[in-house]
C-alpha cells in the first residue's frame, strides 16, 4: 500500500500511467522505465477498489476465509491470479490500460455470475463468486 | 327481495326453482345473472346485512395443522361474504394452470382456460374491474408512464394484476337484488343440512334455522352451494341422513385436499445498489383503462416445466426490511453507481418482496367435522393446514430464482434466511386465507368431488362452486377465477333448468 498518493484519485494515477511507459501505478511516481506490464499488488489493490466500504467488504471476506482451513489460504498473489483468470486477463499481459478497464470487466463478470447461478449465500445473503472473492482479497491484502 | 326469515312461522317451507346457499361473491353473481328471469331463485344467507358477533361465531372452528388463521376471522358471514374485507386484487389462471403437469400430482383441470375465458371477461365489470386485458403490461407501463423490471424472461416475467375498488358485492348489489322480483334473499337463515332421497342421488330440501328463531325449509329443484371453501365442506358432512359420510363423499374425498396459498412476507429483501429505481408500477395502483392495475412477477412456463415448480408470484413493498445492515452500498460501484451509498437501513435504499407460492395438491391437509358443537348443535370444523417438502423446496427455488435475478440486473443483493438454510421452513410464511380444493372438480368421482359442470357426482341437483372446486390453484387471487366459474355454472343451469 505505497503508492497512494493524497492528492490524486487512483484513477487520476491509473491514466498518468497508461499514458506512459512504466510498470505499474506504484513506478509511476519512481523513476524507471519499464513496460506497461501491472504487478499483481497493484492490479490486486485495483481490484478490491472495486468494492465500497473496504472495511465491510473485508469483514465478508475474513468470515469466508475462516471456513476455509488455514493451509489452504492463497497468497494475495494466487486470489488475484483467479480473478483475472476469471475475468479472461492473463495475469502477465495486464498492463495499466487494462486496468482502466476492471470497473466494467468486473461488473459484467459478476452480473455473468448471477446469470450462471455462480454464488454464495453469506449470512443470508447472495453474493456473486468473484464478489465473493474480491472480498476474500480485501481481506487478504489487509493481512499484508 | 330480502326477506328476514325470523318473521317466519315454525315450519315455513319455501319453494324455489334454485336455492342458492351463501351469499358472497358467488351466490351474489349467481343471483344477479337470474334477475328478471323467470325462474324463482332463493338465496340462503347465514348474517344479516351486518356482521353480528352471533352469527359469525358460527364459523368457530380449529386449527389443528399449520397454525394459521382463526376461523372466523379470515372469512365473514353475512350478506356480502367475505367480500366485505377481500383486498381486491385479481388475476385470471394462466392456460397451463388447468393442463396435467405431469410433476405434479393429482394436477389438472377437466375444462380449460378457453371455456373460461367468456366468463372471465363478464366477470370484470361485476368487479369493478377495467378492460379485459392482463398480457399488455409493458404498453400499459408507457401508458402511466412508470417502467417495468428488465427481467430476464427465461426466468421472470413481468405481468399483471388488477385492483377491484374492492367491491363490497353486499353493498353494490344489495339495491338491485333488493328490487328483484324472483330473486329472493332470505336473512339470518343457518343452513343445517340437505336433505335427500334415501339414495342421496337428489337433494329434495334445505333444513334452516334462525338465531332465535323458527326453523323452516327450501325446497328446490336445484341446489348450489356457494359458502366457501370450508363451510362448503361442512355442510356436505353434516347432511348425512341418506349418506353416512356426506354428500358427495363416497370416496372419502370431500374436505380432501385442502389447500391455500403459501405466503412469504417478505420472502427476501433486497439491499438495493442503484437510487434511482422506479418501483412505481409494482409498489402502486396505476388508474388506467377504466381499471386499476399493478405489476408482479411470476415465473414462465417454461421454467416452471424445466425446473419442476409449481406457481408463484412476487409483489414489491416499500417496507422495512429482515436486515440490520444492508450489503449493497459495497458493490453498488459493480452495478454502475458512483456515489457512495450509506450501510443503513435509513437511507431506504431497500425493496421488499413478498411471495404467493402455489402448493402441490396434498391429500393429508384437510378440513373435517370436530366433536365440538355450535348453538344449532351442529358440528364445528377443524383444519388440517400443511406444507410438505416439496412446497419448501419449491419455495426455495422461487426465492433464489428472485434473488438472483435482482443481482443480475444490478439493482441489488437479496437477502433471505431461506438461502441460507434451504432445509428449513423460514420463521415468515403464513396461509393465504383462501381456502381452496375441498370438493375439487375433476373427471371421476375417484378423484374428486364434483364434474365439470359443478355437480357433485351421483346427486343430480347439487352443486358446488367457489374456490373448494380448484383442484389446483396456481399463484393468483381466487376471486375474479372463482365468480367466472360461477357464471359459467349460471350457463349450465339455466340451460338445464329450461
Amino acid at each position: 500500500m505505497k503508492f497512494l498518493s493524497a492528492r490524486y484519485s487512483r484513477r487520476d494515477i491509473l491514466k498518468v500511467a497508461a499514458s506512459t511507459t512504466i510498470v505499474s501505478i506504484t513506478s509511476a511516481f519512481s523513476s524507471g522505465c519499464s513496460p506497461k506490464i501491472a504487478d499483481l499488488e497493484t492490479i490486486a489493490i485495483e481490484m478490491t477498489g472495486e468494492l465500497n466500504h473496504p472495511q465491510k467488504a473485508r469483514e465478508i471476506g475474513a468470515v469466508q476465509l475462516a471456513g476455509i482451513p488455514l493451509d489452504q489460504h492463497q497468497p494475495y498473489e494466487e486470489l488475484t491470479r483467479e480473478l483475472l483468470l476469471t475475468l479472461k486477463l492473463i495475469p502477465e499481459e495486464v498492463t495499466v490500460d487494462t486496468l482502466l478497464t476492471l470497473n466494467t470487466r468486473l461488473s459484467t463478470q459478476v452480473r455473468q455470475d448471477f446469470a450462471d447461478e455462480n454464488v454464495v449465500i453469506v449470512d443470508s445473503w447472495m453474493l456473486s463468486g468473484t464478489e465473493v472473492k474480491l472480498c476474500i482479497l480485501a481481506a487478504t491484502m489487509a493481512l499484508i | 327481495m330480502l326477506i328476514d326469515a325470523r318473521k317466519f312461522d315454525a315450519g315455513h317451507t319455501v319453494e324455489a326453482d334454485l336455492c342458492i346457499i351463501g351469499a358472497g361473491a358467488v351466490g351474489i353473481a349467481m343471483a344477479r345473472e337470474f334477475d328478471g328471469s323467470n325462474k324463482k331463485i332463493a338465496i340462503i344467507e347465514s348474517g344479516g346485512l351486518k356482521i353480528e358477533a352471533q352469527t359469525q361465531a358460527l364459523y368457530t372452528g380449529d386449527n389443528i395443522g399449520r397454525p394459521t388463521y382463526p376461523l372466523e376471522t379470515n372469512r365473514l358471514r353475512y350478506f356480502g361474504g367475505t367480500t366485505n374485507h377481500w383486498a381486491g386484487h385479481c388475476r385470471p389462471f394462466d392456460a397451463f394452470d388447468f393442463s396435467v403437469r405431469d410433476w405434479i400430482p393429482h394436477s389438472g383441470w377437466p375444462i380449460t382456460i378457453e371455456e373460461l375465458t367468456p366468463y372471465l371477461e363478464r366477470t370484470q365489470p361485476i368487479l369493478g374491474l377495467g378492460k379485459y386485458d392482463y398480457d399488455s403490461i409493458e404498453e400499459y407501463a408507457k401508458q402511466i408512464g412508470v417502467k417495468t423490471l428488465p427481467l430476464d424472461s427465461r426466468r421472470l416475467i413481468n405481468v399483471m394484476k388488477h385492483q377491484s375498488p374492492p367491491t363490497r358485492f353486499g353493498k353494490q348489489y344489495r339495491k338491485e337484488l333488493k328490487e328483484s322480483k324472483n330473486v329472493s334473499i332470505y336473512m339470518h337463515s343457518n343452513v343445517l343440512e340437505l336433505l335427500s332421497n334415501e339414495s342421496a342421488s337428489h337433494i329434495t330440501s334445505a333444513e334452516i334455522a334462525c338465531i332465535d328463531g323458527p326453523q323452516y325449509r327450501v325446497k328446490a329443484k336445484n341446489f348450489v352451494l356457494a359458502t366457501g371453501g370450508l363451510e362448503n365442506v361442512r355442510l356436505m358432512l353434516l347432511s348425512n341422513k341418506s349418506a353416512p359420510e356426506g354428500l358427495g363423499n363416497d370416496n372419502g374425498l370431500v374436505g380432501k385436499f385442502y389447500a391455500d396459498h403459501i405466503l412469504f412476507g417478505p420472502a427476501l429483501d433486497v439491499s438495493l445498489t442503484k437510487t434511482d429505481l422506479d418501483f412505481r408500477l409494482y409498489t402502486g395502483k396505476h388508474r388506467i383503462n377504466g381499471g386499476q392495475i399493478f405489476g408482479i412477477m411470476t415465473a414462465p412456463e417454461e421454467l416452471t416445466r424445466k425446473e419442476k415448480l409449481t406457481r408463484f408470484r412476487f409483489h414489491l413493498f416499500k417496507n422495512r426490511p429482515m436486515f440490520d445492515a444492508p450489503i449493497g452500498g459495497i458493490f453498488a460501484k459493480l452495478d454502475g453507481t458512483t456515489k457512495e451509498l450509506p450501510l443503513s437501513n435509513l437511507a431506504g435504499n431497500h425493496i421488499s418482496v413478498h411471495m404467493a407460492l402455489e402448493p402441490v395438491p396434498n391429500p393429508d391437509a384437510f378440513v373435517r367435522l370436530s366433536d365440538k358443537r355450535d348453538r344449532f348443535n351442529q358440528r364445528k370444523l377443524e383444519v388440517n393446514w400443511q406444507v410438505t417438502e416439496a412446497d419448501r423446496r419449491n419455495a426455495h427455488r422461487a426465492i433464489e430464482i428472485c434473488a438472483l435475478e435482482f443481482a443480475r440486473m444490478g439493482l441489488g443483493r437479496a437477502y433471505s434466511p431461506i438461502l441460507e438454510k434451504p432445509e428449513e421452513w423460514p420463521e415468515q410464511f403464513m396461509s393465504g386465507k383462501h381456502h381452496c380444493g375441498t370438493t375439487r372438480m375433476t373427471d371421476s368421482p375417484k378423484t374428486g368431488v364434483v364434474d365439470r359442470n359443478c355437480k357433485v357426482f351421483k346427486t343430480d341437483n347439487l352443486y358446488v362452486a367457489g374456490s373448494s372446486i380448484f383442484p389446483t390453484i396456481s399463484h393468483t387471487n381466487p376471486t375474479l377465477n372463482l365468480v367466472a366459474l360461477a357464471l359459467r355454472l349460471v350457463d349450465h343451469l339455466k340451460e338445464k333448468m329450461s
